[in-house]
């Protein structure tokens, strides 16, 4: 039944939000890090193919002004809890592989746990179930960027940044905020789709040599 | 005799052509006022103003940089056009995402294939307003036809800076097109400049020394005269003597054709 589903979904959701480090794969699986980043890589772009249906529907269903395409409201201060992609060029491109990496690991982590309470709040079948299927795919992103770090021998952090938020808590305290939190929610996930394309385009020319150099360093060269 | 009128509302495109580096905007009034006009243009991001500064070539055109990257609140720019007899203005929105359009690709060069009847080799180069394509890496969209058809043939490149056409018309001149976006966001390029190219045909159009004599000393009227130009006996297409016994063979072919003619 689907109320089945939802306890098991939101169990997961608490496992991930605190998740411990896994313990870090042996030198054998680097071979695959070239491959696997390419996996994540095509996993944002289906992401943001997903993503694109999926808040066309959401923001119908929160009705105007937020379906509206030139809707541009400023930025609340509690909209703060949602990881932001936006960062500093020059800071972006001096970031370490490992940081890279675990920044977006953080994010995605994050948001798949406010999205999920967005899913147990929501009216309509059709969007629990878009909703549904798309924390599935997110789910798989963490999953998936989790092990490319593990294979590059970077250990997964310990948790989403900062104290983890109890689902629904500080709750928005009238309808049309939380129709906004809502909104930058959708927002910041797209952003962060964007950025993971060039993130994982960043990472797909860099990681080959520092496997090579892994692997001979354990063979004790 | 013109009428001095007030500015209509002006056209204003703003485009980012060197992503990440910033965009640029540029406009021009529909219509014009006969008197001398001045723009004012501002750059509103978030609670941000930010400046845009003014191109000296071409006039009616500014850029900014970027100072942050992928940012979620949009960029509000607003133009204001006055003169004398009164003022207008238009506003764009946009996200950093939807403005991405590089320049089309540079030197795009067709080839035919030594050899090959069907095939034609294209290359070209990231356009070079492009400024990381390491790190913002472009695909690309092919198209071309014979000039004699208008149905194009399109071919879209993930990777890399050339292609081989592998299906052409042989014998028959292609008229070829590439155009660049960055490999997720934005759209596409303009096309390129185009370039013509003919596939390799086999048959000489140039005669050989031995052929020639022959003609000359056969009486038919030979259907082998030749068109102007060769893709084979060329001295300056043809290297390496491999391709020196083509055009020797070729050209002991068109002899023993041309005897059986007589």
């Amino acid at each position: 039944s689907t109320g089945d589903s939802w306890g098991i979904f939101t169990f997961l959701c608490a496992a991930l939000c605190n998740l411990p480090a896994l313990p870090a794969l042996n030198c054998s699986e680097e071979l695959g890090a070239g491959q696997s980043i390419q996996q994540t890589y095509d996993l944002t772009r289906y992401l943001e193919h997903q993503l694109r249906t999926l808040a066309g529907t959401y923001l119908n269903y929160l009705g105007p002004p937020f379906n509206e395409p030139d809707f541009n409201p400023p930025r609340l201060a509690r909209a703060e809890r949602v990881p932001s992609a936006t960062v500093d060029l020059d800071l972006w491109r001096g970031l370490t592989d490992n940081a890279r990496l675990a920044a977006n690991y953080r994010a995605y982590s994050r948001l798949l746990c406010y999205l999920r309470v967005l899913d147990g709040q929501v009216g309509t079948a059709e969007l629990r179930h878009r909703l549904a299927h798309f924390c599935a795919s997110l789910q798989g992103l963490v999953l998936s960027i989790g092990g490319v770090m593990s294979s590059l021998g970077y250990p997964l952090p310990a948790g989403p940044a900062g104290p983890p938020a109890p689902p629904g808590a500080p709750a928005a305290p009238n309808d049309f905020l939380k129709k906004m939190d809502d909104f930058w929610l959708l927002k910041e996930l797209q952003t962060w789709l964007w950025r993971s394309a060039k993130d994982f385009n960043r990472l797909k020319k860099k990681v080959p040599p520092a496997v090579v150099t892994l692997r001979l360093e354990a063979r004790g060269f | 005799l013109s009428l001095a009128a007030p500015p209509k509302e002006p056209v204003l495109m703003c485009r980012s052509n060197n992503y990440p580096k910033g965009f640029y905007c540029s406009w021009h009034l529909p219509t014009p006022t006969y008197i001398p006009n001045s723009f004012n243009i501002s750059v509103i991001h978030g609670t941000k103003d930010m400046v845009c500064e003014k191109d000296a070539v071409p006039k009616n055109r500014c850029h900014i940089r970027y100072l942050q990257l992928f940012s979620t609140v949009k960029y509000k720019v607003t133009l204001t056009v006055t003169n004398a007899l009164g003022k207008n203005f238009t506003t764009l929105t946009f996200d950093e995402f939807a403005i991405v359009k590089p320049d089309p690709p540079e030197s795009v060069v067709a080839k035919p294939v030594p050899n090959n009847p069907r095939r034609l080799e294209v290359s070209w180069q990231n356009p070079s307003s492009w400024p990381d394509p390491e790190s913002f890496p472009l695909k690309f969209f092919l198209r071309y036809r014979p000039l004699i058809l208008d149905q194009w043939q399109h071919v879209e490149l993930s990777d890399g800076t050339s292609h081989t056409i592998t299906d052409a018309y042989a014998g028959k001149e292609y008229i070829i097109q590439v155009a660049a976006k960055d490999n997720d966001i934005g759209t596409w390029s303009d096309w390129s400049v185009a370039v013509h190219a003919t596939p390799w045909t086999e048959e000489p159009k140039h005669l050989t020394t031995e052929a020639q004599i022959t003609e000359t000393t056969s009486a038919s009227t030979s259907s082998f005269m030749a068109p102007p130009t060769t893709k084979i006996c060329d001295k300056g297409a043809v290297v390496g003597s491999g391709a020196m016994a083509v055009c020797w063979t070729a050209g002991l072919v068109v002899a023993a054709y041309s005897v059986l003619f007589i």
